[in-house]
């Protein structure tokens, strides 16, 4: 496991674990299939300062924000959660205090994230391909 | 050390931090982050609602006054919060995991997470002996009393995904005379369409599927929820419906008939 994921996946359950994990892995073999293919996009990617190993670590944040953070973040967007205190199963409480927590973490997240120079919507593309575009044009998706 | 190796010691550090503060936050069972998304397109559907002008008031609370999320469909319904929606004189029931008959075959049933109903819609309790070896009662309401089912999809969209959403709409709704029925649809419709949310974002491609589901078939398809990249606040964006009349359907064949069918063909010698 990437050392970056010891560090995010440490305290979750074991299934959610190997889903992160999972995610990783997926985009990371996008990026090494983007590499075998000599695609020129992921060489100027490269070129301009993020090695492979970088990117692998973006890789990392990346599947960590969307099978974690996003889910979590999810459940308390909207202002309906702030009156309905929501009881799911026996130990699960949703409320106004744990909508703002999880998303205090979610953009405490993107917030470290911005101070290692890793743009928030370079962490919410879906597949290697659309990582690399994002960072070619630091822009939203639109090809 | 080289440069690169400098960096990737500056993530593990700068996660750790991260990890420090909020794992309290995030550290949660499988279980937990899983309701999470469904709670929180529930949340959604229910400001929607109060945004249209609903009276918007949750039912069968718990002693403790929270809401009680039912999130499997084998719950007994009736045991569990609900929604009522009252809009002028007309009311509806938000409930979640409600098993659906379609009017289309009784034999064909599913739990969409979330659905919208006419109010004092029966939920309809049966012994199946297919079902739990006939020992629980497996509850159900009519494709006819719906008015949207919704589904909930924590994941990254593809184009199978988006697609797949047809089925439920065309199982779901018996006012649907054919799948790309419009004429519910209305610009002052209060209802949201049957909808498929989303967490994960999409690339463009799937961007232009999802604008032309939506304008062929009466549904909408949101996406973003995970990162809050969509505006659901905006009702423009949104495909609405009116009321459908109530017809009522009844499916065909039923399931005492049908298991009685299965049971008399598993006799016969092969």
């Amino acid at each position: 496991m990437h050392s970056i994921l010891r560090i995010l996946t440490e305290g979750l359950g074991p299934d959610m674990r190997d889903r992160v994990v999972k995610h990783a892995d997926t985009l990371i073999a996008g990026l090494k299939f983007l590499k075998q293919r000599e695609d020129h996009k992921l060489a100027e990617v490269v070129k301009s300062g993020w090695s492979m190993e970088r990117l692998e670590c973006i890789c990392c944040l990346s599947a960590f924000l969307q099978t974690v953070l996003g889910p979590l973040a999810a459940s308390g967007r909207f202002g309906s959660s702030s009156e309905l205190v929501v009881r799911h199963g026996s130990s699960d409480r949703f409320d106004a205090t744990t909508a703002r927590t999880f998303h205090k973490a979610y953009e405490g997240f993107c917030q470290a994230a911005a101070e290692l120079k890793v743009a928030r919507n370079w962490l919410e593309a879906s597949r290697a391909e659309d990582l690399i575009y994002r960072m070619r044009r630091s822009e939203p998706d639109d090809e | 050390m080289s440069e690169n190796g400098d960096w990737v010691r500056r993530v593990e550090r700068r996660m750790q931090r991260f990890a420090l503060t909020h794992g309290h936050a995030y550290k949660q069972s499988d279980r937990t982050i899983a309701a999470a998304f469904e709670i929180g397109c529930f949340l959604c559907l229910v400001q929607f609602y109060e945004d249209q002008g609903f009276v918007v008031a949750p039912e069968n609370l718990n002693e403790e006054g929270e809401y009680r999320y039912l999130t499997s469909p084998n719950g007994n319904p009736e045991n569990f919060s609900w929604i009522k929606l009252r809009h002028s004189s007309d009311e509806f029931e938000l409930r979640q995991q409600v098993r659906i008959r379609s009017h289309h075959d009784g034999d064909i049933t599913f739990t969409p997470d979330m659905v919208v109903l006419r109010g004092g819609s029966t939920v309809e309790p049966r012994n199946d002996a297919e079902y739990a070896g006939g020992k629980r009662r497996m509850f159900s309401v009519k494709s006819a009393d719906v008015i949207a089912a919704h589904e909930c999809k924590s994941l990254n969209p593809f184009p199978e995904l988006l697609v797949s959403f047809l089925g439920m709409l065309v199982a779901s709704h018996a006012w649907l005379d054919q799948p790309n029925d419009r004429s519910l649809i209305s610009g002052r419709g209060i209802h949201l369409a049957p909808t498929l949310f989303v967490g994960g974002t999409a690339r463009a491609l799937h961007v232009r599927m999802v604008s032309a589901l939506r304008r062929t078939f009466p549904l909408n398809i949101i996406l973003g929820l995970h990162h809050g990249t969509w505006e659901f606040r905006d009702h423009d964006k949104l495909t609405l419906i009116e009321t459908p009349i109530h017809n009522p359907v009844v499916p065909s064949p039923t399931v005492e008939t049908r298991s009685s069918e299965l049971r008399c063909r598993a006799r016969k010698p092969s």
